[in-house]
C-alpha cells in the first residue's frame, strides 16, 4: 500500500486542521486509508515513471559522461562550469525575459478577451470558439507556420505591412539578434491567451447577476466594475492562470527549438534549447543534468515566491 | 447582464463597436494562420512557391493523396493514426481516472501526508521532461515497455499528472460536499460516493481535463521518437517529421507537409468541436449552482 | 507382427525426424533490421537492401526509415544502439562529431577490415576509416562535397552577369543582383551560413599545412609540429574578417539569420526571387534542377590565396556501419559486403542520386547514374582535388564553438579577433581533456 513518498511531512497547516479529537499519527493515518488508495494511481505514476527517472538524471550532474563510455565522478564540478558559463546566463536571461514577457502577454490579454465576450457581444460564441483553436495547434506547426509568416522578404507579416505602406517597419524577425526573442514571445502568446481566456470567462461569467446589479444600483463605471468588482472575485482563478502559465513558460523548448533553434548566435536561446544542446548535439549529458538541476531550482523557486508574494497581496485587497 | 448590459449602453462606456472591431482583428489573426495552413495543402509546390498566402487557384488534392499512400514514410497513414488514437485515448483515460481520483483525496482532505503530496505535484510541475530521455529510454526497455503503445499511454498520463491533478483539486474544493455526504450517510463508501454522485456531475470538468491535454499528447514527438522506433507502433506526429525537409532532401515536400499537419490538426478540432458544449459546463462547480 | 512393427517404427521415425527438421528450417532465415535516414540515403539504402533480400531469401533485411534527422542523429547511439535489442546495421555518419569513435570506443561496432579490398577506395577514403588500432570499423557508402553556389541562369543572362572569379567580382555581382530587385545569396542559416560557408572560407584562408594542422591540432594526441599553428595567426582571424565582409557587403539575403527552415531558402531561389543559393553537391542532381523550371549552374567561392588545394571540402563519413552486440553479426556483416560492392554500391547510387565512393566503377556507368551538373562536380573534383571537410575531423564541442563563434561574427556580436581566440581556447581545453 503506498503512503507518502518519504520525503514530506505533513506541513503545520495540515495537521494544525485535523479534526478535535486529535488521534495519533498513527492513528491519523489508519482512519484514511482510503484517501491513501485514492492517491495510489497517479503517485504509482509518478514515482515510477518521473521521480526515479529524475533520480536517475539528478544523480548524473554529479558526473561527465558522454553517453556511451562508463561515466566519471566529477562532484559539483559541472555546477562550477555552469556559474562560469556566459551561454548559461545569457539562456538563462532569455528565459525570464520570456517567461514574464510570456505570461503577461497571454494572461493579459486573455482577460481582456474574456472581459470582452462575456460583455455578450454579437458572434461571442464564435470568438469563444475561435480563440481557443491556436491552443490546439500541435507546437511544430505553429513553429512551421510561424517561421513563413516571419520570413524577412516574402514573408506574411512583411509583406502586409509593405501593401499598407508600412514597409519601413518591415524587419528580418528571426534573423535578428534582437528581434528573435520578442517575435518568438509574440507566437507563444498568440497561442495560448486562449487558455486563460476560456478559463478566465468561465470564472466571470460564474459571477451571480445579484453582485452586478447591485453594483450597477451602486452606480458604478465601466472601468470600475472590472476594476473593483470582476478581478477581485476572479482573483484566485487569475492567479492560478498565471502560475501555471509561467511554470510552462519557464520550461520552454519545442517553440524555441523548431523556430530558431535558440538562434541567430543564441539570441533567444533559452534553458530548455540550452539543455536540449549540451545533452544531445554535444552529448555532454552530465553537465546537461546540471543545468536541469539548475533549471529545476529555478523554476520551483520563482513559482515559490510567486505564491508568497501573490498569498500576501491577495490579503491585502 | 443583460440589464445591466442596457443600463451600461446608455452611459459613455469603451464603445461596443471599438470591442467588437477589436474582436474581429484580433480573430483574423488567430484563424488565419489556421486558414493558410489548409489552404497551403492543397496547392501544387509551384503555386505554394509564387503565391504563398492565396486562396488555392485549383485545389489539389495530390498532396493528401500521397500522403495517405504512405509517401515517404513507408506506411500507411491509417497506421499512424490509429496508433496515435489508440495512444492519445489510452492516455487520456488513465490520466483523468488518476488525477481526478488524486484531486478528490487532495481536495477532501487533509490527512497525513496530504500536504506534502500537494508539494510534490507542485514541484513536478517544475520538472524539465527533456532531461528525463536517457534514464526513461532504458527503464521501459527493462520493463519492456519501449515500442509498445502502453508504454506511450502511461508516460503521457505521468507527465501530464501534475497539472491535471492540480486543476481537479481545485474544481472539487468547490464541488459542495451536501451530496456526497448524504450518500455516505445512506452507507456507501468514500469510493462508492465518488463513482456514484461525484463522476456523473462531473462529467464537464472531465471533458475539460481532456481537451486541456488532448492537444500536446496527440502531438507529442520527442519521446516518440526515441521511444518508438519500429514502423508499426509510430504515432502520427512521427509522420509529420518524416516529411520534415533533411539536410541532404531531395524534393521538395512543402505540400505534402501542410497536408499531413492538416490530417493531424482535424481530429483535434472535431474533437473540441463536440465537447465544447462540455467545457462550458464543465471546469467551475457552479454547475450546481 | 514383425513388419507391422517396422513399418510403424519407421513411420514414427519419420514424423520425428520431419517435426525436428521442422524448425532448423524455419530457423534458415535471419531476419535484420536495418535503421536508415529519410530522404536520398534512406531511398539509396532500401534500393541496395531490395536487390539483396531478393538475392538472399535466408538472410532478409527491414530498412526502417526513421523520421527526424536531428532527433535520430542526436539520440540514436545513446539510445537504440546501446540497447541488445537495437538494429542489426544501420547507415551512419562515421565521424567524431556524431559519436562515431565514441562506438567504437565502447566497443559497439563491429570490425569490417576484411570488406576492404585493394584499390577499392581512394587512399583518403582508406585513411579516414582507418582508426589508430589498424582497425575499420564501417565503410563508405557515398561522397558529397560542399559549399557550391548553385545560381539562376536566366537572372545572371538578364543582368549580364557571369559567375564571379574574384571577391570583387562577387560583390559587384550581388550588387547588381539587388539593384534588379532579387535577393543575392540565400542559404540555410545552421548549415550553411555557420558550418559549410566557413569551411569554404578555411580552406582559402588557411595554407595546405595549416588547413591540415588545424583540423587536428585539437587532440591531446596531435603531432607535436602541429601545434605552431594557431587559430588567432593571421590566417586565422581573416576567416571571420572574411565572413564579417560577405554579410556586410552585402552577399547574403536579408534576414539570413532567421533560414531556419531548410524550405524557406530553397524555395527563395526555386521561385526565382533569390539568384543564389548555396548548398551541397547532392543538391547537383536532378531534384533541384527539376523543381526550379530555369536553367542553373554553379560556381565557387573565389580563392583568397594564391596556391588553392581545393575548391569545395569532401565529407566521406557517410557509412554503413554493424552493431557487435546482437546475435546474427556475421549476417549483418555479409550485408555489408553487400553493399560495398560494385552492384550494391550502383543501386544504391541509381537510387539515390549521390555519388559513389568507390573508385574503380566504370567511368561510362558512373556517367550513366549521374545528372549533368554532378557528372561536372565529379570532374571538378578530379581535376582540382578536395580536402576533408573540418567537421569530419573534429569532435562536437569544438564544431558547435565554431558554429557559435561565426553566428557572433555574422551578426555583429563579436570580432574576427575575438571569434579566434574563442575557438584557440576551445582548442586549449580540448587539448586538456575538455
Amino acid at each position: 500500500m503506498p503512503t507518502e513518498h518519504g520525503h514530506d511531512a505533513p506541513t503545520p497547516a495540515a495537521t494544525a486542521t485535523h479534526a478535535v479529537a486529535r488521534p495519533g499519527r498513527w492513528e491519523a493515518i489508519r482512519q484514511n486509508l482510503h484517501w491513501y488508495a485514492f492517491l495510489a494511481p497517479a503517485f504509482l505514476l509518478l514515482v515510477l515513471f518521473m521521480a526515479y527517472p529524475l533520480y536517475r538524471s539528478f544523480d548524473l550532474s554529479l558526473y561527465r559522461w558522454k553517453g556511451l563510455l562508463p561515466r566519471r565522478f566529477v562532484g559539483l564540478d559541472n555546477f562550477v562550469r555552469l556559474f562560469d558559463d556566459r551561454y548559461f546566463w545569457g539562456a538563462l536571461n532569455h528565459t525570464l525575459v520570456f517567461a514574464i514577457a510570456a505570461t503577461i502577454g497571454t494572461v493579459g490579454l486573455g482577460l481582456l478577451l474574456a472581459l470582452a465576450i462575456s460583455r455578450r457581444v454579437p458572434g461571442h460564441s464564435v470568438y469563444r470558439f475561435a480563440f481557443y483553436l491556436p491552443v490546439m495547434l500541435p507546437m511544430t506547426v505553429t513553429a512551421a507556420l510561424w517561421v513563413r509568416i516571419y520570413e524577412a522578404n516574402y514573408g506574411l507579416l512583411n509583406s502586409a505591412l509593405r501593401a499598407i505602406g508600412l514597409g519601413a517597419l518591415a524587419q528580418p524577425w528571426l534573423g535578428s539578434v534582437d528581434l528573435s526573442l520578442g517575435s518568438i514571445i509574440t507566437v507563444s502568446i498568440w497561442q495560448y491567451c486562449g487558455f486563460p481566456m476560456i478559463v478566465l470567462l468561465a470564472a466571470i461569467e460564474g459571477i451571480s447577476e445579484e453582485v452586478h446589479e447591485a453594483a450597477t444600483l451602486d452606480g458604478v463605471t465601466e472601468w470600475g466594475r472590472i476594476r473593483m468588482i470582476i478581478v477581485p472575485l476572479i482573483w484566485p482563478v487569475l492567479v492560478s492562470m498565471t502560475v501555471i502559465q509561467l511554470i510552462f513558460s519557464l520550461k520552454v523548448f519545442d517553440l524555441v527549438w523548431v523556430m530558431t533553434k535558440g538562434g541567430p548566435a543564441e539570441s533567444s536561446a533559452v534553458l530548455g534549447t540550452y539543455l536540449y544542446r549540451k545533452a544531445f548535439e554535444q552529448q555532454q549529458y552530465g553537465y546537461a543534468s546540471a543545468v536541469a538541476v539548475a533549471m529545476f531550482a529555478i523554476i520551483f523557486t520563482v513559482t515559490y515566491l510567486y505564491y508568497r508574494l501573490v498569498q500576501a497581496g491577495g490579503r491585502e485587497n | 447582464m443583460a440589464a445591466a448590459g442596457t443600463e451600461l449602453r446608455r452611459r459613455v462606456t469603451p464603445s461596443r463597436s471599438m470591442i467588437m472591431t477589436l474582436l474581429i482583428v484580433w480573430m483574423v489573426v488567430q484563424v488565419y494562420p489556421i486558414v493558410y495552413l489548409f489552404f497551403t495543402s492543397f496547392k501544387s509546390d509551384a503555386e505554394i512557391l509564387n503565391a504563398p498566402f492565396s486562396i488555392p487557384l485549383s485545389p489539389l488534392l495530390d498532396n493528401y493523396w500521397q500522403v495517405l499512400d504512405g509517401g515517404r514514410t513507408n506506411q500507411s497513414f491509417v497506421i499512424f493514426f490509429i496508433n496515435s488514437v489508440i495512444v492519445t485515448a489510452g492516455s487520456l483515460v488513465i490520466l483523468v481516472t488518476a488525477s481526478s481520483l488524486a484531486g478528490y483525496a487532495l481536495a477532501r482532505g487533509p490527512f497525513p501526508g496530504s500536504g506534502g503530496a500537494r508539494q510534490v505535484l507542485l514541484l513536478a510541475l517544475a520538472v524539465p521532461v527533456h532531461v528525463l530521455l536517457v534514464p526513461i529510454y532504458f527503464f521501459f526497455g527493462d520493463l519492456g515497455l519501449r515500442n509498445s503503445l502502453i508504454g506511450m499511454m502511461l508516460l503521457y498520463a505521468t507527465l501530464g499528472l501534475p497539472f491535471t491533478t492540480i486543476l481537479m483539486r481545485a474544481y472539487f474544493l468547490s464541488f459542495p460536499r451536501e451530496l456526497e455526504e448524504a450518500a455516505r450517510i445512506d452507507g456507501c463508501s468514500r469510493l462508492g460516493a465518488f463513482w456514484r454522485i461525484v463522476v456523473p456531475v462531473s462529467r464537464g470538468a472531465f471533458a475539460s481535463m481532456a481537451i486541456v491535454n488532448v492537444g500536446w499528447v496527440w502531438s507529442e514527438l520527442f519521446f516518440a521518437l526515441v521511444l518508438l522506433d519500429r514502423l508499426g507502433v509510430r504515432t502520427l506526429p512521427l509522420a509529420i517529421a518524416a516529411y520534415k525537409p533533411t539536410t541532404m532532401a531531395s524534393e521538395t515536400v512543402i505540400g505534402q507537409l501542410f497536408a499531413i499537419m492538416s490530417l493531424t490538426i482535424v481530429p483535434l478540432l472535431i474533437f473540441y468541436f463536440l465537447f465544447q458544449k462540455q467545457i462550458r459546463k464543465g471546469m467551475t462547480a457552479g454547475a450546481l449552482k | 507382427m514383425n513388419s507391422k512393427c517396422v513399418t510403424l517404427l519407421s513411420l514414427t521415425a519419420m514424423l520425428l525426424a520431419s517435426v525436428i527438421a521442422l524448425p532448423a528450417s524455419a530457423a534458415d532465415v535471419i531476419n535484420l533490421r536495418m535503421t536508415a535516414l529519410a530522404g536520398n540515403s534512406g531511398v539509396g539504402t532500401k534500393a541496395a537492401i531490395d536487390a539483396w533480400n531478393k538475392a538472399n531469401p535466408d538472410i532478409q533485411v527491414n530498412v526502417e526509415v526513421q523520421s527526424d534527422e536531428t532527433t535520430w542523429q542526436a539520440t540514436a547511439p545513446t539510445t537504440m544502439f546501446a540497447s541488445s535489442d537495437g538494429p542489426d546495421l544501420s547507415w551512419w555518419w562515421c565521424s567524431p562529431a556524431f559519436q562515431y569513435k565514441n562506438m567504437i570506443a565502447a566497443n559497439m561496432l563491429v570490425a569490417l577490415d576484411d570488406l576492404y579490398k585493394d584499390g577499392m577506395y581512394p587512399q583518403g577514403t582508406v585513411n579516414y576509416f582507418t582508426e589508430p588500432n589498424g582497425h575499420k570499423y564501417g565503410v563508405n557508402t557515398d561522397v558529397v562535397w560542399t559549399p557550391y553556389v548553385y545560381y539562376n541562369k536566366e537572372i545572371f543572362a538578364k543582368l549580364g552577369l557571369e559567375p564571379p572569379k574574384t571577391w570583387d567580382e562577387l560583390y559587384a555581382v550581388s550588387d547588381k543582383v539587388r539593384a534588379a530587385g532579387y535577393q543575392p545569396m540565400a542559404t540555410l542559416y545552421d548549415y550553411g551560413m555557420v558550418n559549410h560557408l566557413p569551411d569554404a572560407i578555411m580552406m582559402r584562408s588557411w595554407t595546405e599545412d595549416e588547413y591540415n594542422a588545424l583540423m587536428v591540432n585539437w587532440s591531446p594526441d596531435a603531432p607535436a609540429d602541429t601545434l605552431k599553428y594557431k587559430w588567432t595567426d593571421p590566417d586565422g582571424v581573416r576567416i571571420f574578417a572574411k565572413l564579417k565582409e560577405m554579410v556586410d557587403k552585402g552577399f547574403t539575403a536579408d534576414g539570413f539569420a532567421g533560414f531556419t527552415d531548410p524550405e524557406v531558402p530553397k524555395s527563395l531561389f526555386i521561385s526565382g526571387k533569390a539568384a543564389m543559393f548555396q548548398d551541397g553537391s547532392w543538391s547537383s542532381g536532378g531534384a533541384l534542377s527539376k523543381a526550379a523550371k530555369f536553367d542553373l549552374g554553379y560556381f565557387y567561392y573565389p580563392p583568397i590565396q594564391e596556391k588553392r588545394y581545393g575548391p569545395v571540402g569532401s565529407w566521406v563519413p557517410n557509412c554503413f556501419i554493424a552493431f557487435a552486440d546482437r546475435p546474427n553479426v556475421e549476417a549483418a556483416k555479409k550485408v555489408i559486403a553487400f553493399l560495398s560492392s560494385k552492384d550494391g554500391a550502383i543501386a544504391y547510387a541509381k537510387a539515390s542520386g549521390l555519388t559513389i565512393g568507390r573508385k574503380d566503377i566504370p567511368a561510362d556507368i558512373i556517367k550513366s547514374l549521374m545528372s549533368p551538373l554532378t557528372a561536372q562536380v565529379v570532374q571538378d573534383v578530379a581535376d582540382q582535388g578536395a580536402p576533408p571537410l573540418f567537421e569530419s575531423q573534429v569532435p562536437p564541442e569544438i564544431l558547435t564553438e565554431l558554429k557559435q563563434s561565426v553566428g557572433d561574427v555574422l551578426t555583429g556580436g563579436a570580432t574576427p579577433e575575438q571569434a579566434a581566440e574563442r575557438m584557440q581556447e576551445a582548442y586549449e581545453r580540448a587539448r586538456q581533456g575538455g
